[in-house]
């Protein structure tokens, strides 16, 4: 393949890049006890989530950064991020969409998302978050009349205490790990589902976020359960502009699922990648997302496609309790100019006869570095485990790398464990397949890619199929059915 | 329509066409004929624009232009068409939307608007009956897992498709048995018009008892050491390629 | 020259600290001079620079070092390298490594010091400085030898009933075109604990070709560490086909540098492991240079609460460019008490490559083992032909055949023991 094809596909522009120019109300920036006090406080917080949030920080104060081997950042200055901005609305708080600044909910339509009734993406419920605040949630009637409860976290800390106070912190505790636990102090807003026995959610989910503020982090909590027999579909969307500042976003997903219930957790991640060229600026994408299969028969699937952010450490996880439950991780990462992922998913097999399949594809292009980290840890009880793990990089370019770390950890004699990987470039035949028909280098290529993609594509939900084939810079809807 | 002058072209630094001549006009079939190594695979690849052929000398005019200063899909837009002698797989690219870009970039090269799959899909049901391909070939992902016959025959439905001025056919008859082979010299002579050319590279004759050509070269040591009709590829049948060097 | 060539440390010396302070006391030997002692005086140095690892280092990740870096070990008082060699041309040539060292070329020097300045494992360093006498094997241009050698890690019966130690040390220099067998037997039935700690060099130049066969077994109450580092220069092959059964705590680790083209590696293993045994193995193929290929194949059987880590990884550096390699991992536990710990990784930064890997962890088959018993064959029967079967792989390709047919045997008798249970 041709250099010049390489840069050009390398180099194209990251066009969520723009920032809305709107007042905020209120920002706190740096980090203490008063920082939580005040955002508990803006928040009007019952008194068990101050704690729980002072006792994270506490707890997050005597721990200590962790530094994985493959990715190199400069220090973060924690008292130097903003850890709270809201947006300011005509009035105090809107009650419907109505209310909402008209310039957020154009930010919004600018971004692919609408909020407004008329428009609304068929059979799609949307909750929108601009930086540390949820701006509305759509069909959230029609939900209700399901059963369903659909809201952003902090109406659900107002409206449904006692389910916030069950759930929240069980499935990734606090002391998890350092960014967690920052969140578990600090996070602002995300969402919040619960869907009763029996329910199947008659729409798909959605949760857009957005960070506009330049130096400010997000730290959104989503909290998702299934009660028996139930079943949701969510999906959650990620861009923010382009500043030279690196930007965190640690945010803490928790997923719960009992007797027979699915939850299918779906993510296309677009956060501003930083300057291609110098690598400068960008998001800090350290996020913590688990979910819990806690009763039998239950199902917990992972869909993500990775293709924003300066770093990544992401590694959605299934905790299979239940005996029979299943647990899925598919996953794209596409990194590009001096991008660096690492990311990958843990499956954790307790209970019997539970199963475990990890597709994840990894593509590097420019100056990026690009890892699957993944670990399979079948259990002594849990007999009868399976898990198929399938991992395959390819190589755009010659200046960017991919790794494959897997873990295997086996302390049971009737577990089947298989792994495949493989690493590849783009085969100058195939292209010269494409090419001989008349097809351009960047469709090609891009047509390659995406078929390369298609084990992970197809567990996307229609809507977002689209989006991330688009994302991957295609335009052949067609060609990767 | 083609006019090849003196060419010699090398792979991977060697020689292997030199000074190869040949003009074809619209309507015709020519036959390219020839042992192994005798250099039949790199002419067909030198015309589709093959990265790894590299010209040292000589002339290639396409309908009056000089098709060496073109790119491959440049080339494939002007109505060049090479049906691969080994198909290349492509896993997770479906079929029917391989052609449909391919149809889609050659509409647009000429002015024309895209197509959307609903509309492609009525130009491709008539393809598909004509060259008596079944349907389930369109949803697979390109040539992935197909046989050697469905690959050559998948190759030409791209040629239906895309309806190409001029169709380089290298060794389209290889690994075919004889009822997979009758299929596709079928198919190819229903794509037979008298605005379009046809260049059959092969090693067997077995191939021209059913595409009857108007031409038959003989290529030996990069070289057309002789050229008559379809009496020749007989002759070279009973008499093998020594008599000729 | 025939008979046995053995090497001796004849040094008798009490230690009273724990191992993880008794290294710190090595100081350079006031006599000694030239190159070699100058690359043990850079060990020494790295050592300290690097310290102990702890479990927070992903190479020693699963490995209790704490039972070893706290037991008091006295030297050993004869140990040493026995070779069998029988009369040898004049173009090989073994000597120790102290009296050979200072004659090689510069090449060869300077080959093992600038491998011993970016030594990673800390062990590999302290054998380079704790090592009293090693051995260097030396085979001379485009000489062929078709019979092997071969060269026991011979363990030394002690006087006393504490735990010993003791540094076994081999450079192997293989010039231009030289075609080579070597077997290592690290065999040993002495109830003593003890801590074997190993080095192993080899050099292939261009076009050299060796075919090493490691041989672990009969250890009960020992902890052994090897490392065994391979440079392969242009054309050069390397196949390494090792049985392992472990210890209390065995460490095998193998490096293969590829710094000149189209050369090629195999490494095979077969471990059978029973009891309390835990074997850590690890393999790194760096591929410094293009149009190299390397083939990983490792097999282990677990039984009773053995554990077993099998840790390897592929490093293609930036412009080596179509590079292949292979990399596979397949475990069999028979025991519920049994744990393993599997990691075939890839560090790809060239793009031009096929790399691909795979892992299989499982138990026998179902429907094979109905299969055979279907045909009258015994439950036990047919699960020791099915294990049998999975460890034959790497046994057939053991060489010489008499070899061959004892670790047959060994692996045989193992499994009926281990199936019976």
């Amino acid at each position: 393949m041709s250099n010049e094809a390489i840069k050009q596909f390398a180099d194209r522009e990251y066009k969520y890049g723009f920032k809305t120019d709107i007042a905020l109300a209120k920002f706190v920036k740096g980090l203490s006890e008063d920082t939580i006090r005040i955002i508990s406080h803006h928040k009007k917080e019952p008194e068990f989530m101050l704690e729980f949030r002072l006792d994270a920080y506490r707890r997050w104060l005597k721990m200590k950064e962790p530094h994985w081997p493959e990715a190199e950042y400069a220090p973060i200055d924690y008292q130097n991020v903003i850890y709270y901005a809201e947006p300011k609305q005509a009035t105090e708080k809107p009650k419907s969409l109505d209310e909402v600044d008209p310039e957020l909910l154009r930010t919004f339509e600018k971004l692919g998302i609408s909020l407004m009734e008329q428009k609304k993406l068929a059979g799609v419920a949307v909750d929108a978050i601009f930086d540390s605040v949820s701006v509305g949630t759509t069909f959230k009637g029609k939900l209700k009349e399901a059963g369903v409860i659909f809201c952003s976290f902090s109406e659900a800390v107002q409206e449904y205490p006692e389910l916030i106070k069950k759930y929240l912190g069980t499935v990734v505790p606090v002391t998890d790990n350092f960014f967690a636990a920052l969140n578990s102090a600090v996070f602002t807003d995300g969402s919040f589902v619960f869907v009763p026995k029996g329910v199947r959610s008659p729409m798909e989910l959605s949760s857009y976020f957005r960070i506009n503020t330049e130096g400010s982090g997000q730290f959104e909590r989503t909290l998702i359960i299934c009660e028996d027999n139930a079943y949701v579909s969510y999906l959650e969307g990620c861009t923010a502009p382009k500043f030279d500042t690196n930007q965190l976003h640690a945010a803490v997903v928790e997923l719960v699922a009992m007797d027979n219930a699915e939850i299918k957790y779906s993510t296309v991640q677009n956060w501003f990648a930083g300057d291609p060229k110098t690598g400068k600026g960008g998001i800090f994408n350290f996020v913590t997302k688990r979910g819990k299969c806690q009763g039998k028969n239950s199902k917990i699937s992972w869909t993500q496609v990775e293709t924003g952010s300066a770093i990544t450490w992401k590694y959605p996880s299934c905790l299979l309790m239940g005996d029979n439950s299943v647990g899925e991780f598919y996953s794209v990462a596409l990194t590009n100019g001096k991008q660096q992922a690492d990311t990958g998913t843990k499956m954790i097999h307790v209970g019997k006869n539970t199963r475990s399949t990890i597709i994840a594809k990894g593509i590097s292009v420019g100056h990026s570095n690009n890892n699957y980290r993944g670990l399979v840890q079948i259990g002594k009880n849990a007999d009868g485990a399976r898990n198929y793990t399938q991992c395959d990089s390819l190589l755009v370019g010659s200046h960017c790398n991919a790794n494959t770390f897997p873990y295997h950890d086996i302390q049971n004699p009737t577990a089947q464990i298989e792994h495949e990987a493989s690493t590849s470039k783009i085969s100058e035949d195939q292209l010269f397949y494409f090419l001989s028909r008349g097809i351009g280098q960047e469709d090609a290529m891009t047509s390659i890619i995406s078929g390369f993609c298609k084990d992970v594509f197809k567990e996307l939900p229609g809507e977002f199929a689209v989006e991330a084939t688009q994302l991957l810079g295609l335009k052949l809807e067609g060609a990767t059915g | 329509m083609l006019v090849i002058k003196d060419l010699h072209a090398n792979v991977a630094g060697k020689e292997i066409l030199k000074g190869v001549n040949l003009e074809i006009h619209a309507g015709e079939v020519h036959a390219i004929m020839g042992p192994n190594g005798s250099g039949k695979s790199t002419l067909a690849k030198v015309l589709a624009g093959h990265p790894l052929v590299e010209i040292t000398k000589g002339s290639i005019s396409y309908e009056g232009k000089d098709l060496t200063a073109f790119a491959p899909e440049e080339r494939a837009l002007q109505g060049i068409f090479m049906a691969f002698q080994y198909p290349v797989e492509i896993p997770g690219v479906n079929n029917a939307g391989f052609l449909r870009m391919a149809y889609n970039a050659k509409r647009k090269k000429h002015g024309l608007s895209e197509l959307d799959p609903i509309e492609f899909d009525n130009v491709l049901q008539a393809k598909i009956k004509m060259v008596e391909i079944p349907e389930q070939f369109l949803d697979r992902a390109v040539n992935h897992g197909f046989s050697g016959g469905e690959k050559k025959r998948n190759e030409i439905l791209q040629m239906a498709v895309l309806e190409p001025k001029l169709a380089v056919l290298d060794e389209t008859d290889s690994g075919l048995d004889i009822d997979a082979l009758r299929s596709v010299a079928e198919g190819v002579n229903r794509l037979k018009r008298s605005d379009n050319a046809m260049i059959l590279v092969t090693h067997y004759q077995r191939l021209l008892d059913y595409i009857i050509p108007d031409f038959v070269h003989i290529l030996l040591g990069g070289r057309i050491v002789k050229s008559g009709d379809k009496s020749l590829a007989l002759e070279v049948e009973k008499k093998g390629y020594d008599w000729l060097q | 020259m025939t008979g046995k060539y053995l090497i001796m440390n004849k040094e008798m010396k009490i230690n009273s600290k724990p191992y993880r302070e008794e290294v710190l006391k090595w100081k350079p030997e006031p006599t000694a001079g030239g190159e070699l002692a100058r690359i043990r005086e850079q060990a020494f140095h790295r050592f300290q620079e690097l310290g102990f690892p702890t479990r927070q280092h992903e190479a020693w990740k699963y490995i209790y070092l704490d039972s070893i870096l706290n037991t008091v070990y006295t030297p050993a008082s004869a140990s040493g390298i026995e070779t069998d060699q029988g009369s040898l041309p004049s173009s090989v040539r073994i000597s120790s490594l102290e009296s050979g060292f200072e004659k090689l070329p510069h090449v060869y020097q300077n080959w093992l010091k600038n491998r011993i300045a970016v030594e990673e494992n800390v062990f590999s360093l302290i054998n380079e400085f704790q090592n009293k006498e090693g051995l260097l094997v030396f085979y001379s241009k485009n000489m062929i030898l078709e019979r092997s050698l071969q060269f026991s890690l011979t363990v030394p019966e002690p006087s006393g009933s504490e735990p010993f130690i003791f540094y076994p040390r081999i450079c192997f220099v293989l010039e231009e075109g030289v075609k080579a067998e070597v077997i290592l037997n690290h065999s040993s039935f002495t109830q003593h604990p003890y801590f074997m700690n190993a080095m192993v060099d080899i050099y292939l130049a261009e076009g050299a070709e060796l075919r090493l066969s490691s041989i672990q077994h009969g250890i009960a109450d020992t902890s052994a560490f090897m490392k065994i580092a391979a440079t392969l220069q242009k054309k050069s092959r390397f196949e390494m086909i090792s049985f392992t059964q472990g210890g209390l705590t065995s460490r095998q680790e193998t490096q293969v540098d590829f710094r000149g083209s189209e050369a090629s590696c195999h490494l095979k293993n077969l471990s059978v492991l029973r009891g309390v045994s835990r074997f850590y193995q690890h393999a790194t193929a760096n591929h410094y240079a293009g149009e190299c290929q390397s083939n990983q194949l490792f097999k282990t059987i677990l039984a009773g609460e053995a554990q077993s880590e099998v840790n390897s990884l592929v490093h293609v550096v930036r412009d080596a460019q179509k590079s292949e390699s292979r990399q596979l991992n397949r475990n069999l536990i028979l025991s519920d008490k049994a744990r393993i710990y599997s990691r075939p990784q890839l560090k790809i930064y060239a793009d031009d490559v096929k790399c691909s890997h795979g892992a299989a962890t499982g138990q026998l088959d179902d429907s094979e083992l109905f299969y055979l018993r279907s045909r009258g064959i015994s439950k036990e029967q047919a699960r020791l032909m099915m294990t049998l079967a999975f460890a034959e792989e790497v046994i057939q390709l053991i060489e010489p055949k008499t070899l061959r047919d004892e670790i047959e045997k060994i692996v045989k008798k193992e499994l009926e023991g281990i199936v019976k249970h």
